[in-house]
């Protein structure tokens, strides 16, 4: 599923960039260069690593100390991973590295969503860590009967795959209850004369059943067993927000 | 590009273009890191390296180092006289030529080396069924470049060693080969550690094979490969001949003829210098190429025009010379050609006299361009062969602890040259190759990852396989010494059949200039493939309709033979009638018998045949997620298989009527006032025996509709399955996979990563 991620990260930041500037000659592949960018809940580094490779000034972090060394590990064996020194991890939560000043270009949180016991804190957390103006994508499993059908109940229960407990109906979040969540969101603190913390994230009602595209996207990610391959479905593809799916959303600028 | 070849220099160099690893991490020598390496500087691996060092994508972020075996500055330097031909020739189909145009490399090809092919001829040599196809039937733009262009080997691999000169991406190790292979530490990550002869090592983000058919690297990820030997060789030469007449077009028409013993083909390269590929049992081609050069170019004018029996002859009296430890002579293999034409009764000035191979005709024969212009001489030191085979390795790509590794080329597939698709199949494996590493670079992936490499097998491996399975059938229908398709082959109408569809498969290769090109070429191999299984199906159904003949007849005599017995008193006059008629009647039924004895012979070889491609179709499903596309493709094929099978069916039928018909008239019309009763029982036997064939027929259409219905039930299913229709059971079905294979990915970069899911 990761190609297909990065291809969402990376087409959605030029879309933007290309909508700023239109004369622009920025390629598709150059649009992560220099930024600084969080992976939150970075497990073993896979999307970190995809991150770095495309110059992002790359931070990974994660609760769990044994991923973090796994992460680090791997990408030690990759010398132009090593040599480059584009990638960091920190053995540390997202609430702790709050605590700090540094704020990022782009935060990443990658299947984090289903497992944390509090959505809306985790939600808030990663947003404050996005400067103004940047850009949080989040991909998890929705609260749909279909979801709990493919994910708990066959991997957990039927397959017997993942040990028991790994996902928790309640914990999935609905995009719809994502949305919401940006349109009632507010920053707490940039600064004193700060105009985003009063700004939504999200500015259409949610009476309207339309999010603008430069505010934020919803895309689901369909996986064909056929082809053993993962998809971005096309926007507003029906159905396809059930299962798995990647959102973005972005902060507004001061 | 840098090229060395001696050990220091090129450590330097690769020290500048790769980052170096020291003794720290338990090496006993410098390990040097490299992102790309390629083993093999064949056509496949130097085009694989021009298109990864051109790419904008790809040179920016990735280094490649190529090591070869072989001295390619011997290939960069070569120089020949403008006269002087290499024997190792390919065709490059529109399709290949655009991708080495697209990655800049073509224009580095001496052009006035290559040749268009603008028609192509090609009979078998039983039956002279021919199809000819023009390039101008493919568009005017097929019609300006041709169907496609030859040329050698050699020029081609220059061509892409002096494009590699001005790309600083790629590095070349030549004189150098690849020791060994073996598995990193896993702490670092397990990558490939390449042993060089030469006391460097690689340790490689990515290793591709394209090391050819005996591939080491193949060998190192532990690829099986399934195959077999051909029992032939194909002769390659250059072959000397005069310029086409002023009134015949340029030699620019490829020639193939279909030999019992194998295709023999003329490809043209200059007006009067063309290359041969002929593909021929072992024996013979030891035998010809241990005789003086003049017996090849006498025995290869013949082979384009004598019939087989006449071929069958000379290549017996060529083995035995050889056999008897002295090869047959120019004067003795010249005379038994032109014994052979005037028995066959062959004009002095026909174009299928070899007495016109030394004189010059200035005015063309009518059809001379249905034949190759006659060989003068071959061009000295060039007959050489090389042992035909077919393989193909069960996957392209190494799994778990050998991963990392990719083959292309011949490494990963070898056919038989008969459609001069092999290199065109490893440069559409190049191309989809580096397309995939350029998409996994912009964004972000490793691409020696497993999933990076994917889309490569997913697009390459069925593509081949399809067109390789299609050539294989062809060359075993046609060298089969199998007497029923021998017979089959000599009535035409199958061979042209089967004709057409290589053509309609060679066609749309050809005309596969642009757009997805993949998909169009290979439609038209599964086509030809197809129509050789037709061809099985056909003879089965002449098989059952052989029983049925044979069983009639038999009553027929029994019924005469007792009418004989009764009516012989009463109607003298009948006998000689009778006897003709029973002369007549056992001869068919010996015929019939004949038949139905070497259909059954067929129906076991083809019954192996259908084992065989079972075998490889049920791995290729283990290995290959089918796609919807396939499916359909077979639900296709099976439809066309059965509906053919009953038009052939009926033609038969009509066949076998009119055969009944005739031969019940003489013996009616000759016992018309004397022998009614002997005619009527004739006439029974035979309305018996017709009974019978309507029984029979009816048995197989009722079997073809069985075939029908289940053909439906299972196309239902796979929509069932696929979607199209929305129903619960495709839910099910398509929830199930997607949750399975899921957690697999899902568990396997779990289990790499040794992530426990906390
Ligand atoms: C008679 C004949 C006619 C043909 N006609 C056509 C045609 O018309 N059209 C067509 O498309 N194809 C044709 N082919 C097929 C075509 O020639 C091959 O498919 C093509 O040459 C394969 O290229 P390759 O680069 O994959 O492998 P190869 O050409 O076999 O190259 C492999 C390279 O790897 C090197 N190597 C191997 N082991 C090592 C090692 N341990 N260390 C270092 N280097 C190593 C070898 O030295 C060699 O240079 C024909 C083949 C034959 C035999
Ligand atoms: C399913 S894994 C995701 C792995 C990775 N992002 C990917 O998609 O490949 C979830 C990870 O989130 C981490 N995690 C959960 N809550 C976190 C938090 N509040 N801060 C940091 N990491 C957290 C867990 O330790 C776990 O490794």
């Amino acid at each position: 599923m990761n190609p297909v991620r990065m291809q969402f990260i990376r087409d959605k930041l030029h879309e933007i960039a290309a909508d700023e500037d239109t004369s622009t000659s920025l390629q598709p592949d150059q649009v992560l260069n220099g930024l600084d960018v969080l992976d939150v809940g970075c497990g073993g580094g896979l999307l970190t690593e995809s991150l770095a490779r495309m110059n992002a000034r790359t931070t990974g972090i994660d609760a769990s100390k044994s991923n973090i060394s796994i992460a680090t590990l791997h990408a030690q064996a990759d010398p132009r991973l090593r040599d480059s020194g584009n990638i960091n991890y920190l053995h540390t939560s997202a609430e702790t590295l709050l605590d700090q000043p540094k704020r990022y270009d782009v935060v990443c949180s990658m299947e984090v969503l289903e497992h944390v016991d509090n959505p809306s804190q985790f939600l808030a957390t990663c947003a404050e860590l996005v400067k103004p103006g940047g850009h949080l994508f989040l991909s998890t499993i929705s609260r749909t009967p279909l979801a709990y059908a493919l994910t708990i109940l066959m991997t957990e229960e039927i397959l017997q795959n993942v040990s028991r407990g790994t996902h928790t109906y309640s914990k999935f979040v609905k995009p719809s209850e994502l949305v919401q969540f940006f349109r009632e969101y507010r920053s707490s603190s940039t600064g004193p004369n700060s105009s985003s913390a009063l700004k939504p994230w999200i500015t259409t009602p949610a009476s309207a059943n339309y999010i603008p595209r430069t505010e934020a996207e919803l895309r689901g990610l369909i996986y064909n067993p056929l082809a053993a391959r993962w998809h971005l479905a096309p926007r507003d593809a029906w159905g396809a927000l059930e299962c798995n799916y990647i959102f973005w959303v972005r902060k507004p600028k001061n | 590009m840098v090229l060395t070849s001696t050990s220091s220099r090129s450590a330097a160099y690769l020290q500048r273009s790769c980052r170096t690893l020291f003794a720290a991490r338990s090496y006993s020598t410098n390990v040097v890191d490299c992102d790309v390496v390629i083993v093999g500087g064949g056509p496949a691996g130097l085009a694989l390296a021009s298109a990864l060092g051109s790419s904008s994508v790809a040179s920016k972020k990735i280094s490649v180092t190529l090591v070869e075996g072989g001295d390619l500055h011997k290939i960069k330097s070569w120089n020949p006289a403008p006269d002087n031909f290499s024997n190792r020739v390919v065709s490059l189909t529109n399709t290949s030529q655009q991708f080495l145009k697209d990655t800049g490399a073509w224009s580095y090809l001496d052009q006035g080396r290559t040749c268009g092919v603008e028609q192509m001829q090609i009979w078998d040599g039983l039956s002279d069924a021919r199809i000819e196809f023009f390039a101008e039937d493919l568009g005017p733009e097929i019609r300006k470049v041709g169907m496609s262009r030859l040329t050698e080997n050699f020029n081609l691999q220059r061509g892409l060693l002096k494009h590699i000169e001005n790309l600083p991406s790629v590095t070349l190790l030549d004189k150098t080969r690849v020791q060994s292979i073996r598995k990193g530490d896993s702490t670092d990550g397990a990558w490939p550690i390449v042993q060089l002869d030469n006391n460097q090592t690689l340790r490689a983000r990515l290793l591709v094979g394209a090391d050819g058919f005996n591939s080491p690297v193949r060998a190192y990820a532990q690829i099986p490969s399934f195959g077999w030997s051909y029992d032939t060789q194909a002769i390659v030469a250059t072959m000397i001949h005069p310029p086409r007449g002023a009134y015949e077009g340029p030699n620019t028409t490829a020639y193939q003829r279909f030999l019992a013993t194998g295709p023999i083909a003329f490809l043209p390269l200059s007006p009067c210098i063309s290359s041969l590929v002929w593909s021929t049992k072992p024996a013979l081609a030891k035998a010809l190429l241990s005789c003086d050069p003049e017996v090849l170019s006498a025995m290869i004018n013949a082979s384009f025009r004598l019939p087989h029996i006449s071929l069958k002859y000379l290549n017996s009296r060529i083995l035995e010379e050889h056999a008897a430890g002295h090869p047959i002579t120019p004067a003795k293999i010249r005379e038994e050609i032109q014994w052979r034409e005037k028995v066959h009764g062959f004009d002095q000035h026909s174009i299928y006299s070899s007495a016109n191979a030394q004189s010059q005709l200035g005015v063309a024969s009518m059809d001379s361009e249905t034949l190759p212009p006659l060989i003068t001489s071959i061009q000295p030191a060039s007959p050489a062969s090389f042992p035909l085979r077919f393989n193909h390795a069960e996957t392209y790509l190494g799994e778990d602890s050998n991963a990392r590794v990719v083959l292309v080329g011949d490494a990963a597939h070898t056919i038989h040259p008969l459609a001069g698709q092999g290199l065109n199949l490893g440069l559409a494996d190049v191309e989809c190759l580096s397309k995939c590493i350029e998409n996994s670079l912009s964004s972000g992936g490793d691409i020696g990852s497993y999933t990076a490499l994917l889309p490569y097998a997913q697009e390459r491996y069925l593509a081949n396989h399809i067109l390789m399975a299609a050539v294989d059938k062809l060359h075993k229908i046609y060298t089969t010494e199998l007497e029923p398709v021998v017979w089959a082959r000599s009535t035409g109408v199958e061979i042209l059949n089967e004709l057409d569809t290589v053509k309609a498969a060679l066609m749309m290769s050809a005309g596969a200039q642009t757009g997805p090109s993949l998909d169009a070429s290979s439609a038209g191999w599964t086509m030809a493939g197809n129509a050789v299984q037709t061809l099985a199906s056909a003879s089965k159904t002449i098989g059952i309709m052989g029983n049925v003949v044979g069983n009639v007849l038999g009553a027929a005599v029994k019924n005469l033979a007792a009418s004989q017995d009764q009516d012989t008193p009463d109607y003298p006059g009948i006998l000689p009638t009778l006897q003709e008629a029973q002369t007549v009647i056992a001869q068919l039924t010996d015929e019939a018998q004949d038949k139905r004895e070497s259909i059954v012979t067929l129906l076991s070889h083809i019954n192996k045949l259908k084992e065989d491609i079972d075998a490889i179709s049920n791995k290729l499903l283990e290995k290959i997620p089918l796609s919807t596309a396939c499916h359909d493709a077979q639900g296709e094929l099976w439809s066309a298989s059965i509906e053919s099978a009953l038009i052939r069916l009926s033609l038969l039928k009509a066949q076998t009527e009119r055969e009944f018909y005739n031969h019940s008239i003489p013996s009616t019309e000759a016992g018309k006032s004397t022998t009614k009763t002997s005619s009527k029982t004739v006439n029974q036997a035979l309305e018996m025996g017709y009974g019978h064939l309507r029984a029979q027929e009816a048995d197989m259409t009722k079997e073809a509709h069985q075939l029908d219905r289940q053909l439906l039930e299972y196309t239902n299913m796979l929509e069932l399955v696929e979607g199209g229709k929305k129903g619960a059971y495709k839910q099910i079905v398509d929830d199930w996979a997607e949750v399975k294979q899921g957690t697999d990915e899902c568990l396997k970069d779990l289990r790499r990563l040794g992530w426990t899911g906390d």
